[in-house]
């Protein structure tokens, strides 16, 4: 009944841009692992910026549109902000794991955006200089490399809460059946839930 | 890094501004096209739907007032609190983000809301009766756990992402120490924590790795 | 002691949170311990011939190679955790300029370090259009009121406008235009 309304507008929101924007940052938030390059929304989102900016600095020359001009910069301020959660969240989990993230983009072409694959290659490549020079360089040649339990992985066994964007039906995790159903959250391990999340039939939350 | 916690306080009210809600406002202007849809036109006295965003900025500047939600009248609300006092273990179904969508409105337009003091007391008691049950629920569920039992997914409903912010960090920390306790019990290698397959068998030895039990428990109202 | 002097290296950097000055001596030994070590190591294993798969000979080595690796570990955590806390203050200061009370606690690879990192994260930011340093919180209204707490004289906005901004003032600015002044710490958010 009366939060019928409510609802009927948050089920037609759940497709529009904005909303798409606000779930890859979430998703990207709460996933412990780098998730792939959402680059159809984030250029989207890009080209939409751009046009209003250009907008608002055309309504400058008229002051009676300064006041709508001033609107849409506030709506260009708040993309702008989410974009730039977004695009930090995922420098910082490259710095965390370079070496896993640049391993797995040789066979998944999606999870880096191109700038983002330059900023691996180059972080890796000081990274390796500055423990070359510091340390294993002086080393034996039996210990002058890195082993891979140096490097930081993401912990995919840590836990979350979930939200399905659908009835998923049922699903084996661990021992457990689980019914996904649109309506309820979970609390559930990461890793079983991974490829839910990534193919976005999922929403960390 | 501080930034994997969580989300702050300001970014899920930020979050929340993005809901819709009606204005009457008191200036003429076309429709606005934003990336979550069109809104407007504007024109006097008429009710126009915005984000929340927006009509808490164009109330500053006096250019409209806000038309509260239905569900933040006095009646909903108390229905509302009394059902919440009524089930014990489920919560009762409010919009997500409720809780700030009418801190923002109680702070930016008190003068738009009947009863308004009311409407502001009785939230602060749905939200401390929500708080005190979902606390009772984990206990329970902790206590209620046997020994050597897998740890599990869980399911819930009706639950605001505030409240789930609020929990967060020690919900997933504790349960991670457990879980780390529990493989380390069985496996040697700690060095990290990418192993596959954690075995899911328990050593009795430590009451430290009791584990959570398994069933999936059901907040639904 | 074995591995004391890379221990000592974990447990200063646990101490702080802030970055303490570089411990070169300390490393050093490290290194050189693990380099002596692994001498005798080898040499033991060489001269032993038939006898090193013998109980006494099999846990030398072992205690040998553990000594290494933890040494070896610890060093590279420590430098690791600087690491860590050098790009930290990259983000927080949202400029790669280094003030002279931390530039001397770090190493001259570090220095270089963090100018490499600097200039990745740099071009990033303009490839994207955007600088992610910045403005860690969210929007809330267009205009903020700031106070000047560093003299920065006349200064011209992103958006074209110029206003001076002296000492102590305080001005009613759009966010954008002063969000990197406000992160540089030349100007105060009035909240």
């Amino acid at each position: 009944m009366m939060d019928n309304e409510y609802n009927t507008q948050l089920d037609n929101d759940e497709n529009n841009l904005l909303n798409k924007l606000k779930t890859i940052w979430i998703n990207e938030k709460f996933a412990p692992n780098l998730l792939d390059y959402q680059n159809e929304i984030i250029s989207n989102v890009m080209e939409k910026i751009e046009e209003k900016e250009a907008l608002c600095t055309e309504g400058i020359q008229n002051k009676s549109h300064q006041f709508t001009a001033d609107i849409y910069e506030m709506e260009i301020e708040r993309l702008k902000y989410i974009v730039k959660c977004y695009l930090r969240l995922r420098i910082k989990k490259i710095d965390q794991f370079y070496t896993s993230v640049l391993k797995e983009s040789q066979s998944n072409t999606e999870l880096l955006s191109q700038h983002e694959l330059k900023y691996t290659e180059r972080y890796k490549s000081y990274m390796d200089e500055y423990f070359k020079k510091t340390i294993l360089s002086s080393l034996h040649k039996d210990h002058s490399t890195m082993s891979p339990d140096h490097y930081l992985e993401p912990q995919l066994n840590t836990w979350v809460f979930c939200k399905p964007k659908e009835n998923l039906g049922e699903y084996l995790i661990d021992e457990d059946t689980i019914d996904f159903k649109k309506t309820s959250i979970y609390f559930v391990k990461y890793r079983p839930i991974k490829d839910l999340v990534q193919a976005g039939r999922m929403d960390l939350i | 890094m501080e930034e994997n916690i969580g989300l702050t306080p300001n970014q899920i009210e930020f979050l929340a501004e993005d809901t819709i809600i009606t204005i009457v406002p008191n200036f003429k202007m076309e429709s606005l096209i934003f990336l979550s849809g069109e809104y407007g036109p504007f024109i006097p006295s008429f009710p126009v739907k915005v984000p929340l965003w927006l009509a808490v900025s164009l109330k500053k500047k006096k250019k409209c007032n806000i038309v509260p939600p239905e569900w933040m009248s006095f009646d909903y609300l108390e229905q509302q609190y009394i059902q919440e006092n009524r089930v014990t273990d489920g919560f009762v179904d409010l919009p997500d983000n409720f809780i700030e969508i009418s801190t923002m409105l109680l702070s930016s337009c008190p003068e738009d809301i009947n009863d308004v003091n009311k409407i502001r007391s009785l939230i602060e008691d749905i939200l401390n009766r929500r708080q005190s049950k979902l606390n009772n629920s984990l206990m329970n569920h902790l206590q209620s756990l046997k020994d050597n039992e897998p740890i599990s997914t869980m399911e819930f409903k009706n639950f605001s992402m505030m409240e789930i912010n609020r929990v967060r960090s020690s919900f997933v920390s504790g349960i991670n120490h457990l879980y780390k306790i529990q493989s380390l019990d069985n496996n040697d290698n700690n060095s990290n924590n990418n192993n596959n397959n954690i075995n899911r068998t328990q050593s009795n030895s430590q009451t430290a790795s009791r584990s959570i039990y398994s069933n999936t428990i059901n907040f639904s109202k | 002691m074995f591995t004391k002097s890379a221990i000592e290296l974990v447990k200063e950097i646990r101490q702080t949170d802030s970055i303490p000055h570089y411990n070169d001596t300390n490393i050093k030994l490290a290194i050189n311990e693990i380099n002596v070590l692994y001498e005798e190591l080898l040499q033991v294993l060489m001269a032993n011939g038939n006898e090193k798969s013998q109980p006494y000979y099999l846990s030398n080595s072992m205690t040998y190679f553990s000594v290494i690796y933890r040494d070896k570990r610890c060093v590279l955590a420590y430098l690791n955790e600087r690491l860590k806390r050098i790009k930290e203050y990259r983000w927080s200061s949202g400029n790669g300029l280094l003030p002279d009370q931390l530039k001397e606690k770090l190493s001259q690879d570090e220095i270089q370090f963090f100018s490499d990192y600097d200039k990745n994260l740099t071009d990033y930011n303009i490839k994207v259009g955007l600088d992610l340093t910045v403005d860690p919180q969210p929007p809330k209204d267009l205009y903020v009121e700031v106070r000047v707490i560093k003299e920065l004289g006349q200064v011209v906005l992103n958006s074209g406008a110029t206003v001076t901004l002296n000492l102590n003032t305080t001005h009613f600015l759009k966010r954008s235009d002063v969000s990197n002044l406000i992160s540089q710490g030349s100007l105060e958010h009035i909240v």
